[in-house]
């Protein structure tokens, strides 16, 4: 098959450019990515439009050879396929919207995590933080924070957003063996990343004593305040509910690894 | 420009590959998704509010994001490494490479695992220096060293997982000893190759840049000797990247819907034993095709398996994976990358069953603390 040169390349560029252009200038791309990810994406995007530009600007100053134009021949057809292929990234995010991560399937709900980041780092030592609390307030914290420092399991009044999902009969079972099932019992859980979305991993707690909990929208996003405790030894932690509130989604709804290092 | 630029593999094949690979990908991404569209197709402006919509559950918005941050993520490194291809074309002279690995005869292999950590590339770009390297006329067995090792033996990689094994040096050193031992050892494995197993015509180191003649890559009115080396890496760039970037987009896409319906757990209680937990995490590392500054952090969460079975996720996961596997379709044939993923395969797993060899108690003999 006979390429037919810079024409098809451009356009399989401008896909590229668009879809890089629109999730970097939306900022929507912090859905997705972790905080170093954003800026190599930025050095990477700034390249590309370079590259752009370069063979934008180069057409002007050699005009297209006859050879370089669009045509309708079968090499054409199948280079304008070839082209679309660029453009699938940006397709999904027009057909999708932005979207994250959620435990609606059961692959992800059977791998529910509960993950001490590091044991052999000294956590922060909160005492003065929460010595100073005064009554009524909450701790504002994250879930990488609640399973990495000791001090946060029991006893403490925190704030902590992330979305909500109702435990099944069999949920409950793996998590609280033990136990019978409880209805107002949920999970409330949050991703943490690394470098971008596919490296999340889930981060969960329970919530307990949930004021309608029918009324809950599932996956939906929730500020708790409340009161840890730990279930057992190394187990999930628990957050005895003071109040839930509904919110919109965060602006970056993963958590990352790095920042809480 | 008399010519216009062509592509740099004339192979047909490649091109059938490119369409019917674009098409796949066309076909899912209506099929999977228009049906939900549908359900707004009353009026153009439900359509345009979903771009801005709220997160919705379900499998759709799990394959979406796992596809779309992978590729944001992969394509900036693509780009990037595209771009220090072309920059090391212009720089090393064209003879130099072929040259300099001639003179250092059998060294020449280690060599490059040694200058490996000096040229950091993840292992989304290795594939267009790799390629550039083979252009340039580097043999085969030192183009794969490098090729193996760069993305683990990365600075960034190592410190990463020194992170995420609780800062403990032990991880990061098994690590790479275990990148630079079987990346000399598939070298070594393949020297008598030769350069039939390129999927692209290897060029001569005089006009090794690519497939047209120098003139043509400078438009005429750009003389200016600065301007035109600026071009000549920018239009390179393109030339790499564009070649690539569809079996970048497939292999993601593959890789996406095992992660979104594969089940992590599933594979997990494949078993966690001194046989079975090796082959259970490289198939977790095949399987899950993440980027080698971010797998560490995913292994580490997988607590019940022993170091050796994370080592064989650790230094598996770079060389060899879903996405990989169609990026190496742009270097070489495929047979050669049916015979590259066993000889990778055998290598790993001799060095982590050499790992279980030794004696227990040897990383407390060596002073690492070990997690529990």
């Amino acid at each position: 098959m006979k390429r037919h040169g810079g024409i098809w390349k451009e356009l399989q560029l401008a896909g590229w450019l668009l879809f890089l252009g629109y999730m970097i200038l939306t900022g929507k791309d912090q859905n997705y990515l972790a905080p170093l990810q954003h800026l190599i994406l930025l050095a990477g995007g700034g390249v590309l439009f370079l590259v752009f530009l370069v063979g934008f600007l180069a057409g002007f100053l050699d005009p297209p050879q006859p050879t370089e134009t669009i045509r309708l021949d079968k090499g054409g057809l199948l280079l304008a396929l070839e082209s679309v292929g660029h453009w699938i990234p940006m397709l999904v995010v027009w057909m999708m919207g932005v979207t994250t991560l959620n435990m609606d399937l059961a692959t992800m709900r059977n791998n529910i995590q509960m993950r001490v980041l590091d044991v052999n780092r000294t956590p922060e030592d909160l005492s003065a933080r929460l010595r100073r609390l005064k009554p009524g307030e909450y701790l504002e914290v994250t879930h990488i924070q609640l399973y990495s420092n000791p001090q946060l399991e029991s006893n403490v009044r925190i704030s902590l957003i992330g979305r909500a999902i109702r435990l099944n009969a069999e949920q409950h079972q793996k998590a609280f063996p033990d136990e019978v099932f409880q209805e107002h019992r949920v999970l409330f859980y949050r991703f943490a990343i690394a470098c971008c979305a596919a490296d999340a991993s889930p981060l969960s707690v329970f919530l307990e004593g949930v004021p309608a909990v029918a009324s809950l929208a599932d996956e939906g996003w929730y500020r708790v305040q409340g009161v840890t405790r730990t279930s057992r030894e190394s187990g999930p932690v628990m957050v005895l509910v003071d109040h839930l509130e509904e919110i919109s989604a965060p602006d970056k709804p993963f958590l990352s690894w790095l920042d809480a290092m | 420009m008399s010519q216009p630029l062509e592509s740099p593999l004339p192979d047909s094949k490649m091109a059938h590959e490119k369409w019917i690979g674009s098409l796949l990908l066309l076909l899912f991404v209506l099929g999977a998704f228009l049906p939900v569209l549908g359900r707004d197709i009353n009026s153009v402006l439900p359509f345009l509010d979903r771009v801005n919509a709220m997160p919705g559950t379900g499998w759709r918005e799990n394959f979406a994001t796992y596809f779309i941050s992978i590729v944001l993520e992969g394509a900036p490194y693509m780009i990037l490494s595209a771009c220090i291809g072309a920059l090391i074309e212009l720089v090393v002279p064209p003879r130099w490479l072929p040259m300099a690995a001639q003179r250092l005869g059998g060294w020449g292999v280690p060599a490059m695992i040694v200058l490996a950590p000096l040229f950091p590339i993840c292992e989304c770009g290795i594939g267009f220096v790799a390629r550039r390297l083979l252009r340039m006329g580097l043999p085969l067995p030192h183009t794969l060293a490098y090729l193996l090792a760069a993305p683990i033996l990365n600075p960034l990689v190592l410190v990463g997982t020194w992170m995420a094994y609780g800062q403990n040096w032990l991880y990061p050193l098994l690590r790479a000893t275990g990148a630079i031992l079987v990346a000399l050892a598939v070298a070594m494995w393949f020297r008598r190759s030769d350069a039939s197993v390129l999927s692209f015509q290897p060029q001569a180191p005089a006009q090794a840049c690519c497939s047209h003649a120098h003139d043509s890559c400078t438009p005429r009115k750009v003389r200016h000797p600065a301007l035109a080396r600026l071009h000549h890496v920018l239009i390179h760039t393109r030339e790499d990247f564009l070649e690539t970037a569809l079996y970048f987009l497939f292999g993601v896409f593959v890789a996406s819907l095992m992660k979104t319906f594969v089940d992590p757990a599933w594979i997990e209680s494949l078993g966690q034993g001194g046989l079975a937990g090796p082959g259970v995490m490289m198939l977790m590392a095949f399987v899950l095709s993440l980027c080698a500054g971010a797998d560490a952090f995913v292994a580490a969460s997988f607590t019940g398996f022993s170091i050796p079975a994370h080592m064989a996720f650790l230094v598996l996961g770079p060389m060899l994976d879903i996405k990989l596997l169609f990026m190496y379709r742009t270097i070489f044939q495929r047979l050669f990358i049916v015979r590259l993923s066993l000889v990778i395969l055998l290598g790993v797993t001799l060095y982590v069953f050499g790992l279980q060899l030794l004696p227990d108690g040897w990383l407390e003999l060596l002073g690492f603390p070990i997690l529990g």
